[in-house]
């Protein structure tokens, strides 16, 4: 055999041994589009609101009375405290966290320009309404609590709606940072639609209100809120 | 063998033998399931928050004497129909634990998304009853099988548009957090009475991150009614003129828990029988 032929073929292998160790480097290459689409370790958020557990909402209620024409039932009292429970879990396991929420009101709008077709009379609007509100969380275990939402905003009926809450953890390992979120619903009534309302005295002197049932008849605060603005004498807004 | 030989083979050999151990994790991939990158896709219905659906209602009556369940008979504006064909849905797209952020105007650079692509499948589900085949053979399997549900892609008729939110602070971008309105398009000539179903409402993200297309799936109920199944209906006025309305009720469903028998007692006093059909 030619006394080459084994040095050869020894470099050919240790180069290709070379490259092939390359690939775990290649994963992590963003490559010429900048970006990389990778499976990062994430929170599990379980939220539950426990104002309406009925419809699944957290509920808040400004006290404000509503005009002659009101058909539904009415109670007086305010309200401006939204609960829910809260577990945040990594691998299975509850852990500590950071949390950070927004709130998102929606509003019908009716487009009278870009119209894409003649069913797209009712669009959605979106305004962010975070400033108005404020999210505690009262950790009871590792992991496991529940999140005092406080409505601290103006109580006027422009603010009676439909409200998106987002709910944003992390929790910090070493260098990196470990993400987790949530929606939930947050109802903004004017006053609340229920036949029963019991209110108490507070150590402080300050009264709280309660009511069995503060949406009534409604099956959702989209609608309930659609009523008491309409009652209120709020339109619909248009572009 | 020429035992100087013996060692630069043995290391060969073995060399290889690495080679080929250092594709396993490549042959891995190729053969077995794999957890991918994936977006997160949560939807909450709006209109029926009790019993978790969205709603449409086609502004139909019953034309069969007897409808024994609530229905609003109060006179309605001229040429008004008490419709909605607005089902909503709240919506959140997250990737690794976080919401999508992308400039309104597209990506500036590559390093950059653009805005997701949302796109719905809905379903109608309907139930048929098994007949007999032309040789009198019945085409149940067993007694029992005598409602089968059998599903129609009606996408084409549902139009889904996301109503994304502006961050605080960031005009000109958007977030993946907002809202789904899913609007309901009647072909022209339609009778819209076989529309009337419980339907599947599939929610499907996609977007394209680097070289890789991820995706995430969420389902929901749209509930599809001819008439709402309450006695109290209030309409107001659209700001374009006066003679456009938007109708709302309380509680469309009314004492029904569910949409499914809600239809079925709607299609029926509408004169829709349950059909029957020869299974394959």
């Amino acid at each position: 055999m030619n006394k080459r032929v084994l040095p050869v073929v020894a470099s050919l292998l240790i180069t290709a041994m070379l490259f092939a160790s390359l690939v775990p480097a290649m994963a992590g290459w963003q490559g010429p589009t900048g970006i990389l689409a990778k499976v990062e370790p994430t929170l599990k958020v379980v939220t539950i609101p426990e104002d309406d557990e009925v419809r699944k909402t957290g509920v808040i209620v400004f006290g404000l009375q509503p005009h002659p024409g009101w058909n539904k039932p009415y109670e007086n009292g305010t309200d401006k405290l939204a609960q829910y429970k809260i577990m945040v879990s990594f691998n299975g396991e509850p852990v500590d966290f950071q949390v950070e929420c927004q709130f998102i009101k929606k509003e019908k709008l009716h487009p009278l320009q870009h119209r894409q077709y003649l069913q797209e009379n009712l669009k959605t609007f979106l305004t962010d309404e975070s400033a108005s509100f404020d999210c505690k969380y009262r950790p009871g275990k590792p992991g496991v609590g529940v999140l005092d939402v406080y409505y601290i905003g103006v109580q006027e009926k422009q603010f009676i709606a439909d409200y998106v809450m987002v709910v944003q953890v992390w929790r910090t390992y070493g260098e990196q940072t470990v993400y987790g979120m949530e929606i939930q619903d947050v109802c903004v009534l004017g006053w609340a639609i229920s036949n029963n309302w019991l209110r108490f005295t507070k150590p402080d002197g300050t009264e709280h209100d309660t009511w069995d049932d503060p949406l009534g008849p409604f099956a959702s605060c989209e609608e309930a809120a659609l009523w008491q603005r309409d009652n209120l004498g709020l339109g619909f807004s248009y572009d | 063998m020429n035992r100087k030989y013996v060692i630069p083979v043995v290391a060969c050999l073995l060399v290889l033998s690495m080679l080929f151990s250092i594709s396993t994790p490549v042959l891995a991939q190729v053969t077995r399931p794999v957890i991918a990158p994936m977006l997160e896709v949560t939807t909450i219905p709006e209109d029926d928050q009790i019993r978790e659906k969205g709603i449409i209602i086609l502004g139909l009556v019953p034309t069969v004497q007897g409808w024994p369940k609530p229905i609003d008979t109060h006179e309605l504006p001229p040429d008004q129909v008490a419709a909605d064909y607005l089902s909503q849905h709240k919506l959140l797209v997250t990737y690794n634990g976080r919401a999508l952020l992308w400039r309104q105007s597209g990506a500036a650079d590559s390093k950059e998304i653009d805005e997701p692509d949302v796109h719905c499948n809905v379903l109608e589900k309907d139930k048929v009853n098994p007949i007999d085949d032309k040789w009198g053979e019945p085409t149940a399997q067993f007694p029992e099988e005598n409602l089968v549900t059998t599903l129609i892609d009606v996408t084409d008729n549902f139009d889904c548009k996301p109503r994304w939110k502006e961050p605080a602070g960031m005009p000109g971008w958007y977030e993946s957090v907002g809202v789904l309105d899913v609007y309901f398009i009647l072909p022209e000539d339609a009778d819209p009475a076989q529309w009337i179903a419980d339907h599947i409402l599939v929610v499907t993200v996609t977007l394209v991150v680097g070289r890789a297309i991820i995706m995430g799936s969420d389902m929901q109920d749209i509930c599809v009614l001819g008439w709402a199944m309450d006695t109290n209906t209030k309409y107001i006025t659209k700001p374009d003129g006066g003679d456009d309305y938007h109708f709302t009720w309380p509680d469309p469903l009314g004492p029904f828990v569910s949409c499914e028998e809600a239809a079925t007692w709607q299609r029926y006093y509408l004169g829709l029988e349950i059909p029957g059909v020869v299974q394959e």
